[in-house]
């Protein structure tokens, strides 16, 4: 709590106070430079803060006993470059008391099984990444702390690494993802925490962010609109649900966001529905023979919370004094 | 920041919502945490607690052999004993096979373990695996323990090794007696002389690549403090880096005691420290 580390003048976080609750994907976010892996080491007791605590389970990294059974952690894709995978693997799993069995388990996991045998030196920096992640998964950890994993990996990694975070949170694991990649977390994480110049800007669940939209263009946007408006009295008169299939445990869309009318006028040919609505407006557009210019659905607006949230230098200097400015979002 | 398992999961994803190409990933994990419960249950009594030291040795000795520079190092040392062996001290008198035995059996090793040593605890640094070490262990201290403790392990051995081989080479040479075979304390006492310097250099060289945290800042920092203990007077031979040579140089007939208690204290100093800035953080 009230976590601040300063190194000589510059102050790498002040006063940082979050928290990340069990089975859920925490998202880390903030600029280069803003403080997320200095609390990241912090947390994992490698860098001693100047004030303040980070606790996991009530008690700090180093008190936990055998903490890399509890916490599996990739800070940097680090390895001695002459040593072969499994040979580096097996050097953290030693002192874990975890078998031969559990590294070859590990390395398959990640992909690696193939290149188990060759020197971590000729390996690419996304394979360094998968063995990072293979290293920490070695205890069988309940919480992962992933400092900017993307780092290297290519499209295809990216994915890969969302789906495995997706099904580590689904097992009800928890997980604590730095990043400045916001397309990267915006479709993984549950809850948000963005630091900016050592300062937690914002520490918000996903859906609080705002669930995205649909913007669709026409030359008859009158025309949709009112047709789409009669879409709505009779859902409501017949008071179905979503019927869209989009959206699985989300909020009625025709309600989510915008008030009654489920779409917004926001210039002379183009119209914003709330996040799910793509597939009805295509199939009324389809019935009424209505040309659409376009049509598209845009995730949650992480991208510009972030932004505005952290517009401006962030070097670390003198910012132990001013206030911690709040964000402003929707459905608050 | 506290990170607070409070139990349940009010913005958790749904299992449901997982998308299909996750699956497959999903069940291997599936399979994996099953394993690993069985695998936890079967060794449930170690687990819970942390690596003792013999462990975190035997981890240090692992990684030395599974690095092909210090593998590389400690047999290209064995191998140029042979020659060593065959062709150096040949045709000297008697007295000279006995007083050779000390240098030639620890003085090289000496020196050789010492740059092991700044390789063990240095390139952690260097190459960033520290992390992951203090990760797995928190408690440096022990990391640390098991470093100087792996150097004197090998010290041990590999001067039990050279040793040997330059006792039965003498013999082979000279004779028994002329090796002390007839008075084994005496061979035992020049042993024990060599282990314990080679030892003592050795632990110098884990604790200044502690403290530098840098392969290259350790040796150039060796070599450099070397070469000023050799210009004063006073400092001779009786320095952290020179006290080795002080006693291994010398005759085995002869001890300089001074240096042999400088080798011996400049080790557990420079342990002190390296334990002392332990504490020094590990940023990213």
């Amino acid at each position: 709590m009230n976590l601040t580390k300063r190194y000589r003048r510059v102050h790498a976080v002040t006063d940082v106070s979050f928290a990340v609750r069990r089975g859920s994907v925490t998202g880390f976010l903030g600029p280069n430079g803003s403080g997320k892996t200095t609390t990241l080491r912090v947390l994992l007791g490698l860098v001693t803060p100047t004030s303040g605590h980070a606790l996991i389970d009530g008690r700090r990294y180093r008190e936990l006993a055998n903490p890399a059974r509890h916490v599996g952690a990739v800070l940097e894709p680090a390895a001695y470059p002459t040593r072969a995978a499994v040979d580096h693997l097996h050097a953290l799993a030693l002192p874990l008391r975890v078998g031969r069995d559990r590294v070859d388990e590990v390395l398959g996991l990640v992909g690696l099984e193939d290149a188990a045998g060759r020197a971590v030196g000729s390996f690419s920096l996304g394979m360094r990444q998968r063995l990072a992640l293979a290293g920490a998964l070695l205890g069988d950890p309940e919480l992962l702390v992933l400092d900017e994993p993307a780092n290297g990996l290519d499209p295809e990694g990216i994915r890969w690494l969302r789906d495995f975070l997706r099904s580590w949170a689904a097992e009800g694991r928890t997980a604590l993802l730095s990043s400045h990649v916001l397309a990267e977390v915006t479709q993984t994480v549950d809850h948000v925490v963005i630091i900016d110049r050592g300062r937690v800007a914002l520490d918000a669940p996903m859906p609080e962010i705002g669930s995205g939209s649909v913007t669709v263009r026409t030359p008859h946007a009158d025309l949709l609109a009112d047709l789409l408006a009669d879409l709505l009295a009779a859902d409501d008169g017949a008071g179905t649900g979503t019927g869209t299939g989009v959206d699985i445990g989300g909020p009625h869309p025709l309600r989510a966001a915008d008030g009654p009318a489920p779409a917004r006028r926001v210039g002379p040919d183009e119209l914003r529905l709330p996040y799910g609505w793509a597939a009805r407006v295509g199939q009324l557009a389809a019935e009424h023979r209505i040309p659409l210019v376009e049509l598209h659905t845009t995730g949650p607006d992480l991208e510009g919370v972030f932004f505005a949230l952290t517009r401006g230098g962030s070097d670390g200097r003198d910012t132990a004094a001013g206030p911690v400015r709040r964000p402003r979002m929707a459905g608050r | 920041m506290t990170t607070s398992f409070t139990g349940g999961s009010p913005g958790g994803r749904p299992a449901d919502a997982q998308p299909a190409d996750a699956q497959p990933a999903n069940a291997q994990r599936a399979s994996h945490r099953r394993g690993a419960v069985a695998s936890r249950s079967d060794t449930h009594t170690p687990a819970g607690r942390p690596a003792g030291i013999g462990l975190l040795v035997r981890t240090e000795l692992f990684k030395l052999s599974t690095s092909r520079g210090q593998r590389a190092a400690v047999a290209l040392f064995l191998l140029v004993q042979i020659p060593m062996l065959a062709f150096w001290g040949r045709g000297t008198l008697p007295e000279s096979t006995w007083d050779g035995l000390r240098s030639r059996s620890g003085l090289l090793l000496g020196y050789l373990l010492m740059a092991l040593g700044v390789q063990i605890a240095a390139s952690e640094f260097r190459w960033r695996t520290a992390t992951l070490t203090w990760l797995v262990t928190p408690a440096r201290h022990r990391v640390l323990g098991a470093q100087l403790l792996t150097v004197v392990v090998l010290g041990t051995v590999l001067s039990a090794l050279t040793f040997t081989a330059w006792v039965v080479c003498g013999v082979a040479r000279q004779d028994g007696p002329t090796m002390r075979l007839d008075r084994p304390g005496e061979l035992a006492a020049a042993f024990a002389v060599v282990a314990v310097t080679v030892c003592a250099a050795g632990v110098v060289g884990v604790s200044a690549g502690a403290l530098t945290r840098g392969p290259s800042a350790a040796l150039l920092g060796l070599v450099g403090v070397g070469l000023l203990e050799l210009i004063g007077d006073s400092t001779r031979f009786r320095g952290p880096v020179t006290s080795p040579l002080g006693v291994l140089g010398w005759p085995t007939s002869e001890l300089s005691t001074v240096s042999l208690w400088a080798s011996v204290g400049w080790a557990v100093a420079a342990t002190a420290a390296a334990l002392a800035a332990l504490r020094r953080d590990l940023p990213g």
